[in-house]
């Protein structure tokens, strides 16, 4: 499973979240050898409870639809490896040097639909007490803090249904918002006036995450008024970060181009700026980051790759889609 | 099968009192995505080590206690033991190579 079974691809895809593993099935329906190269199985969809907008599916829970778009590219013959991707290198004969962890691969054409990571604090404390009371994933630990006092940090929605699935399991809920007001659903924001457990401090950053006591787990957040800057030690047991998301793009500058957010440029089929590489999905400045979007644009990116490789081996592109190869 | 299913029953006797092989316990739960990315992996690595290290998960929710008492607040979880004590753990999902590697210097 670690290391890919060849070392020559026709389509390697970084990231396997909604847009790389459509990408996969499209590029393998095509008969494409298509290896996708990704740290985990469905990337933020894979991380949300309730999936209730992806048209034809009524209700799935995340990891669940993730695993039938794994099994459906498998099916027609992609390959998923786990690793993270560190550099890609443009080779004299056009192809691509994908280089991994571990092991490094050529490909004729490379998607890049890695997406999103968590954007972290950036405070004292934070990267050490990872794992030790410092969350970015509400789904997966909520529930490890039944009974327990736990602080959100973040004011929009993914901050808002933290907060709200954890009234249902911890005793007290303290909202960090360094604005005025929540931005976001009025829905939600209704639930959070309704709990009688959840308490919002507005106008407040966040300063520090604190193990007091020295026990290898968070103690408090030190938390301070925008205004006044008066700060306050806050006892606490969890801090779940939910401060929205950002392009982890550092190892792709100076391969594509990209905008002042570090989202990659794309033209409407997917293309980038370097001709064979393509990107799709959340971490593209497509502007709405949806399950159904991104999975669309993996198609789009697919058939467009498909198109080019074709081109560049002097064959004519079919318009059809092949289905398996009996 | 050479994976096993630990608990907070069997946790004593499994874990704490097994003298002679480290142990490699992977703390999940079914709501946790990650967590089913790690289970395969986990598996892999029971199989590879058979015989030299005793490999087995433990769902969090079925057994609050050991959770508790190793302080797992994020899942996944891997925590290593040699000799009934916590030598090493990793939060998040964790490789094979890496796993394996861990274990093979306890041998």
């Amino acid at each position: 499973m670690e290391t890919p079974k060849q070392r020559l691809y026709d389509f390697v895809i970084v990231g396997g979240g909604a847009a790389g593993l459509t990408a996969a099935l499209y590029s393998s329906r095509r008969e494409m050898k298509t290896l996708i190269i990704s740290q985990d199985v469905g990337g933020q969809a894979a991380t949300t409870p309730d999936i209730e907008n992806y048209p034809g599916i009524v209700f799935s829970h995340g990891v669940d639809l993730m695993e039938t778009f794994k099994k459906q590219a498998e099916h027609f013959g992609a390959e998923l490896v786990f690793d993270s991707v560190n550099k890609i290198e443009k080779l004299d004969d056009g192809s691509f040097g994908v280089h991994a962890n571990s092991f490094v691969v050529q490909a004729e054409a490379v998607l890049l639909a890695f997406g999103l990571s968590h954007r972290h604090l950036e405070i004292p404390g934070e990267e050490e007490m990872i794992g030790k009371g410092v969350t970015y994933c509400a789904t997966c630990d909520a529930p490890l803090y039944k009974g327990k006092n736990v602080t959100v940090v973040g004011g929009g929605n993914c901050a808002m249904d933290a907060a709200i699935l954890l009234s249902k399991i911890a005793k007290t809920v303290i909202i960090v918002n360094k604005n005025s007001e929540f931005r976001g659903e009025s829905v939600l924001m209704d639930k959070i006036k309704a709990a009688s457990n959840i308490t919002t401090m507005f106008n407040t950053n966040s300063k520090a995450v604190l193990d007091k006591e020295k026990k290898g787990r968070v103690s408090h957040l030190v938390v301070a008024d925008v205004q006044s800057k008066k700060e306050t030690e806050i006892p606490t047991d969890g801090i779940f970060v939910e401060i929205g998301f950002t392009v982890n793009a550092d190892w792709i500058k100076g391969l594509v181009d990209i905008d002042e957010r570090k989202q990659i440029k794309i033209t409407p089929n997917c293309e980038t700026n370097v001709p064979g590489i393509f990107a799709a999905g959340d971490v593209t400045t497509v502007e709405y980051k949806q399950v159904v979007i991104s999975a669309g644009e993996g198609a789009k990116a697919a058939l467009q790759a498909h198109a080019y490789v074709m081109q560049k081996s002097g064959k004519r592109t079919a318009f059809i889609d092949w289905g398996k190869k009996k | 099968m050479s994976e096993v299913a630990f608990t907070d029953a069997n946790f004593q006797a499994e874990v704490l009192e097994e003298k002679n092989k480290p142990v490699l316990v992977d703390f999940w739960a079914s709501w946790c995505g990650p967590c089913k990315m790690q289970g395969p992996i986990v598996d892999e690595v029971a199989k590879e080590m058979e015989g030299k290290a005793k490999v087995g998960k433990l769902e969090v929710d079925q057994n609050p206690g050991t959770a508790q008492q190793y302080q797992v607040m994020s899942i996944p979880t891997i925590v290593i033991f040699k000799g009934g004590k916590p030598v090493w753990n990793a939060t998040g999902v964790q490789q094979k190579e890496k796993l394996i590697s861990e274990l093979k210097n306890l041998l």
